[in-house]
């Protein structure tokens, strides 16, 4: 029919001129215009095909525009999100500086009163060691004590040793004399009558010799007793020196010890003195660490504000450039629909990526691929005029590789999947950009 | 002061009271482990001394130390506790005795003291089948059943064992013609020494005198009564019986003085002759004896000496 109107140019109307320009706006050939008789055909179309490749060409700008856009809504809306935790990390790092600064100065002032109590201590061990000096000193005294008597009850026994020789001669006298009366008394018997004096004498002695005897014996028995008790005596003296001595040692290993004690002290004084300047500085740090940190989190409060401020814009120029996209759309072109639909395409596929990013489920059904727009060109009219393209139904199944991927990521944010969200993010950004490839591939076709 | 007066009195007048002394000794342990108190009659003691330094002598008989001069005189040493079988712990005083006309020193550990006995507390060894070396024993405290009792030694035994050369034999060819007695007439003798009754007997019999042996005072003035008794049944009198009593002093129940004074007491009997014949050889001993009466005096043991002072004392 349109061939039967090109053959006839002449009878052509106003209406039919237009109709050929529509056609060719529209994609549609350049036929009804060069069967207009009397222009200069080729030259109108040269313009027309201008204006035409100007109208693609703003669809072209308006679908990377739409990519441009939604890709970059998806990467930024993430870093919002981080952007706010790192205020909440930086606020919580100060706060925690600050509970560590408290500590730290409960410590240092701890420290300090350790340091006093240390230093008291380290007096009164100073005191004691005066203390064991003077005991020491007593012990010395006691021990020379000791010595001096020992040295005397030596002289003591060896008295006591010459009283018992003497005892000894007093005994042999005393037997001497027992032997004596014991022949008088022999004596007198046997000189009957005759020996009756000497027989009086006799007896006188040997009482007396058995008087010696017994004191003797009593004197004996005295000095053995005090020898055996010299003897204990010295014992116990030898004893005591020991113990004197020991008593003598321990107080000097108690004075080493006290020495030890107080240069260990006197250390931990100075330790203790470093470590509270040192303490003091950590405060002093932690004190400007906190401030510089609450700075930085107003700063990035700031930040996120103004980000957040950005992104609504953005957004809202991703609606207005959807709504633009969609009023273009409007226009009945092949080569403007295919752009536009890629366009839409990009809007949901941004819309799904930073949803990805941020976590959060969306009230989105991308499940039905016939519905969209590129669906309903693509089942309509695309068929007529593309159907016999190379590579038309290929396109088919990247199409709905896309729409079905789509759909499951909608469902895993809705399940929060984070695992399935990645992988489904990354498959869903590759094959935007498969069917990006396949579009551009259709309308380098369609011209 | 009257105690001590009395103590006197009776130690001089020992003779004729039935009462001796007794010197006390001990050798040491005996081979069962005791330590007994040993006795030596005091009238055979010479004295007590300080063990002096023994010489000893070549060849010199068994249980002999050595010699030792006591002021002056060459005195024998015996080693009494080796005789006797004691283990003393030393050998620290020399008792000097004089019996038999012999002077010898007996070892021993020490000596304890002089106690004076009545004879009546001695009692015959022999008589209680002891024996041995000791002659009687000695209950030392007088009525008490638990007396400490005194071994007294035979120390004419001992001499006889252990310085045989000091003990005379009786050589029958010295003691001359048989000793006539009259018809039915015995001569008592009383001996508690069992060496001394032996010798006695061999010379009665060379003699050939009828002879009656015992072996206490005691015993013999029984037997003089006995045969008194018997004199007088047949109308006789004692001395018709008995021509003569020999009488050892020491002994048991009774001693030699006792019994001579007890015989020269009675009316019947004091004209039988007596001879004491006693190992306690000293002046002192006989003017003891001459003072309660006894007839004739003999030192032990002199054969020759004891026949001459029979011969003697039956003629009269």
């Amino acid at each position: 029919m349109e061939s039967q109107k090109a053959s006839n140019p002449t009878t052509l109307g106003a209406e039919h001129i237009l109709r050929a320009v529509l056609d060719l706006f529209e994609g549609k050939g350049s036929a009804g215009l060069q069967a207009i008789p009397g222009i200069e055909t080729e030259a109108w179309i040269g313009r027309f095909d201008a204006v035409r490749k100007a109208l693609i060409a703003g669809a072209d700008t308006v679908r990377h525009a739409t990519r441009s856009l939604a890709f970059a809504e998806a990467k930024v809306s993430g870093f919002q999100i981080e952007l706010g935790d790192l205020s909440t990390q930086v606020m919580d790092t100060a706060q925690r500086l600050q509970l560590a600064a408290t500590r730290t100065s409960k410590a240092a002032s701890d420290m300090q009163d350790l340091q006093g109590k240390t230093t008291l201590t380290s007096e009164k061990v100073g005191r004691s060691q005066r203390a064991l000096d003077a005991v020491r000193d007593e012990v010395r005294d006691v021990s020379q004590f000791i010595s001096t008597t020992q040295g005397k009850l030596a002289t003591f026994v060896e008295s006591v040793q010459t009283v018992e020789t003497l005892t000894m001669g007093i005994q042999e006298v005393a037997n001497q004399t027992n032997l004596l009366a014991l022949n008088a008394a022999i004596e007198a018997a046997r000189a009957g009558e005759a020996g009756r004096g000497f027989a009086v004498v006799a007896d006188e002695v040997r009482n007396l010799a058995r008087k010696a005897g017994s004191l003797t014996r009593r004197i004996d028995d005295l000095t053995l007793a005090i020898r055996d008790n010299s003897a204990d005596l010295g014992r116990d003296m030898d004893v005591a020196v020991q113990r004197i001595e020991r008593v003598g040692n321990l107080v000097g290993t108690v004075q080493d010890a006290n020495k030890d004690v107080r240069r260990t002290m006197d250390d931990v004084v100075q330790v203790a003195d470093a470590q509270q300047s040192h303490m003091r500085q950590l405060v002093e740090d932690a004190d400007a660490q906190q401030k510089s940190g609450e700075r930085a989190s107003e700063n990035l409060q700031l930040l996120a504000g103004q980000f957040e401020a950005m992104f609504k814009t953005v957004g809202t120029a991703r609606v207005q450039l959807k709504q633009g996209a969609g009023e273009i759309g409007k226009f009945d072109s092949p080569a403007v629909a295919l752009r536009i639909s890629l366009a839409m395409h990009y809007a949901w596929i941004g819309d799904l990526l930073s949803a990805a990013q941020s976590g959060k489920a969306v009230d989105l059904d991308v499940s039905n691929f016939r519905a969209c727009y590129f669906g309903k060109w693509y089942y309509g009219p695309a068929r007529v005029c593309f159907g016999e393209h190379e590579g038309f139904e290929a396109t088919e199944n990247v199409h709905k590789d896309v729409h079905s991927t789509g759909q499951a990521l909608v469902e895993a944010l809705r399940r929060g999947d984070l695992a399935q969200i990645t992988k489904l993010a990354g498959e869903l950004e590759h094959s935007s950009n498969h069917i990006t490839e396949r579009l551009e591939a259709l309308m380098v076709d369609a011209g | 002061m009257a105690n001590i007066l009395h103590d006197v009195d009776e130690r001089s007048r020992l003779a004729g009271t039935n009462k001796f002394e007794l010197l006390l000794f001990r050798l040491g342990a005996t081979p069962a482990g005791a330590r007994e108190l040993f006795g030596i009659n005091v009238f055979k003691v010479r004295e007590a001394l300080v063990m002096p330094p023994i010489t000893a002598m070549p060849g010199a008989p068994r249980h002999v130390l050595g010699v030792a001069n006591i002021r002056g005189q060459i005195v024998p040493v015996v080693d009494l506790p080796s005789v006797v079988g004691c283990t003393p712990k030393a050998l620290n005083i020399l008792i000097v005795t004089e019996y038999e006309r012999s002077i010898q020193g007996f070892a021993v550990e020490e000596v304890e003291e002089i106690v004076r006995l009545d004879w009546s507390q001695v009692l015959s060894a022999e008589a209680n089948s002891v024996g041995g070396m000791i002659t009687s024993i000695a209950r030392l405290d007088a009525g008490d059943e638990k007396s400490r009792l005194a071994l007294v030694l035979d120390v004419e035994k001992v001499l006889g064992e252990v310085l045989p050369s000091r003990v005379r034999e009786v050589n029958p060819n010295q003691l001359g013609p048989k000793l006539a007695l009259r018809d039915g007439c015995v001569i008592v003798a009383a001996d508690d020494s069992g060496i001394a009754r032996s010798q006695i007997e061999k010379v009665m019999q060379t003699l050939q005198a009828p002879f009656v042996m015992t072996r206490t005072g005691k015993e013999a003035w029984d037997k003089i009564q006995d045969i008194a008794r018997a004199a007088k049944l047949e109308g006789k009198q004692p001395i018709d019986k008995i021509a003569a009593i020999l009488t050892d002093l020491e002994m048991p129940e009774m001693d030699g003085f006792t019994l001579t004074r007890m015989v020269k007491g009675d009316d019947r009997l004091k004209a039988i002759p007596v001879i004491v014949h006693s190992s306690l050889t000293g002046v002192a001993n006989e003017d003891h004896a001459r003072k309660v009466g006894a007839e004739g005096y003999v030192g032990k043991f002199v054969a020759e000496e004891l026949a001459g002072a029979l011969r003697k004392a039956v003629r009269v």
